[in-house]
């Protein structure tokens, strides 16, 4: 039985006339989890819920047992706003060394756990450099590192790679796959879903405040019998290699695309990924490629929120 | 699936020691502004050019800081403190950390109450006249300070725009606080000049205008002060203080 560091239940939340969030039911645990949807979702409302900043109109919202309006929950919360604001007069080093010292640590410790943190976000070079002059994917870095500089339980990043350069972006996505592993529990939301699907298969969907999907990926793909998956395979004698495919179990329609393209549509796609190599290797054909674009995360977005 | 309920870490300091950082950060950041250096040098340079010049007697240059800048300076920084924070969605920072929401509404309020204090406390020292007097004075600018920094602090909480209510306030503070009668009572600068003993002036209503007694100007302050401190941090402690997208 897992535990869920973070239980939101039956929680809807207004402003004004508009429903930002609607009985909403879910929880997360430890590892990471992405938090997806289009804009005006719900996302940065459930993520401001969960670190205190908004009340629940209905229901309740728990991190670690506790209400997260509670000061003490915070000790163990750790949070990436998606704003770009900052105390901008100052050093990078002195923003993280501040926010970490209301965690109650002496200067001395608080200058530690900051200067660590900004090491960790690769900015260990510039910690001394006013934020004011930082490029935004640098003062991204910033963000990431006070809300783990004290070490919580619980990260909250609110697109935390906005503005990151590529190289910049790997480094942070192996650094939010690292504290996952390592038992923090990270939701990370997000709207570029190749980045999400490179820290974790575990997803929550939302769109116009209400829960659409939750848990892994594939499962969560396997779940829709109703969109079958294409897979296109590269190769040479696309007629004789169609012709065996229509039979396997599963298959609902075979198409060849052109001299060296079929397109095969099955509701069983493990059992096809298996099958296709065995029954080209029977006919003496070399498969040159073999994808499935209704496999991935883009496509399980495509089907339940666009 | 169950939910974990471990109880948070906590390290041994209380809220008011991170108050007190969270004071002290807020002053300095308040201080470096070129542009609040540059106020405080101006009502410096003006305290000091009527003493030089000799317009005025040390009693009226006290009373020009004391009455005057001292409650513009808390107007200025007070009412701006946490709702500039809050239009500036920097708030966040501190509102995810470990330190109850009231105590930051103290602290930002107690580190306007300093910046607002720094000029007048300048001021009482160009209008020195006598080691008991300047002490005196001091004292009731501090809780002047606070007790002005307080009142202001809470109208830009519940106010979007609070400038013209603050300004409302002071005018209100400087036509009724020496006007004969019940009415000036219910001014912050009645009860500062009861602490310091000042009369109405020479004019005709001056000299009708009999200031409160210092042992009911002072618990009248304190009592202020602290109703007003406590309303703000149960507001902030109560509310969404966050900017709608």
């Amino acid at each position: 039985m897992s535990e869920a560091t973070i239980a939101v239940q039956g929680v809807s939340k207004l402003f004004g006339l508009v429903r930002a969030l609607d009985e909403i039911d879910l929880s997360f645990g430890p590892g990471v989890t992405g938090l997806l949807g289009p804009n005006g979702s719900g996302k940065s409302t459930l993520l401001k819920l969960v670190s205190g900043q908004l009340r629940p109109d209905t229901g309740t919202v728990r991190v670690l047992g506790r209400d997260p309006f509670e000061a003490a929950t915070m000790t163990e919360v750790g949070l990436c706003p998606e704003h770009d604001k900052f105390y901008e007069e100052l050093r990078a080093i002195d923003f993280v060394t501040a926010l970490v010292r209301l965690h109650g640590y002496d200067a001395r410790a608080a200058r530690q756990r900051a200067e660590a943190a900004l090491a960790r976000v690769a900015l260990e070079q510039l910690a001394h450099k006013p934020l004011r002059e930082m490029s935004r994917g640098m003062r991204q870095r910033v963000k990431i590192a006070q809300a783990i500089a004290h070490e919580p339980r619980v990260v909250l990043l609110d697109e935390p790679l906005t503005g990151t350069d590529p190289v910049g972006r790997a480094d942070l996505i192996a650094l939010v796959t690292g504290l996952g592993n390592g038992g923090m529990t990270v939701v990370v939301s997000s709207h570029v879903l190749h980045e999400v699907e490179a820290m974790t298969h575990r997803v929550v969907l939302i769109r116009y405040g209400r829960l659409r999907a939750q848990g892994n990926i594939r499962r969560l793909r396997a779940l829709l019998v109703d969109r079958p998956y294409r897979v296109q395979l590269a190769c040479e004698r696309p007629r004789e290699l169609a012709a065996q495919l229509l039979q396997l179990a599963g298959t609902r329609a075979v198409a060849v695309l052109d001299e060296h393209t079929i397109e095969l549509t099955t509701v069983e796609l493990d059992a096809a990924v298996l099958a296709i190599p065995a029954a080209a290797d029977r006919l003496g054909i070399t498969l040159e490629r073999m994808t499935s674009p209704d496999a991935d995360l883009e496509s399980l977005y495509r089907y339940l929120v666009a | 699936m169950t939910t974990a309920t471990a109880p948070p870490r906590v390290l041994p300091v209380s809220q008011l020691s991170l108050a007190w950082f969270w004071t002290r950060f807020h002053t300095l950041r308040a201080l470096r502004k070129p542009a609040t250096t540059l106020a405080i040098a101006g009502v410096v340079v003006m305290g000091l050019s009527l003493r030089v010049a000799g317009v005025a007697p040390a009693s009226g240059i006290v009373e020009f800081y004391l009455t005057l800048v001292l409650p513009l300076f808390a107007m200025f920084f007070g009412s701006g403190g946490l709702r500039e924070e809050v239009e500036d969605q920097t708030l966040t920072y501190a509102f995810v950390r470990p330190i109850a929401r009231g105590w930051v509404f103290a602290a930002r309020t107690a580190a306007a109450a300093f910046v607002a204090l720094v000029p007048v406390a300048i001021g009482l020292v160009i209008a020195f006249d006598g080691p008991l007097v300047l002490l005196r004075n001091l004292a009731i600018a501090v809780l002047g300070a606070i007790a002005y920094t307080a009142v202001f602090a809470v109208v830009g909480l519940v106010m979007r725009r609070p400038t013209l209510l603050g300004l409302g306030i002071v005018a209100w503070e400087q036509v009724v606080g020496t006007v004969p009668g019940f009415l000036s009572r219910l001014t912050l600068r009645a009860h500062l000049r009861g602490l310091m003993e000042l009369g109405g002036g020479d004019g005709l209503l001056g000299r009708l205008y009999r200031p409160p007694p210092w042992w009911a100007s002072l618990p009248t302050l304190l009592i202020v002060t602290a109703l007003v401190l406590a309303f703000g941090a149960w507001w902030v402690s109560r509310r969404e203080l966050v900017v709608p997208k």
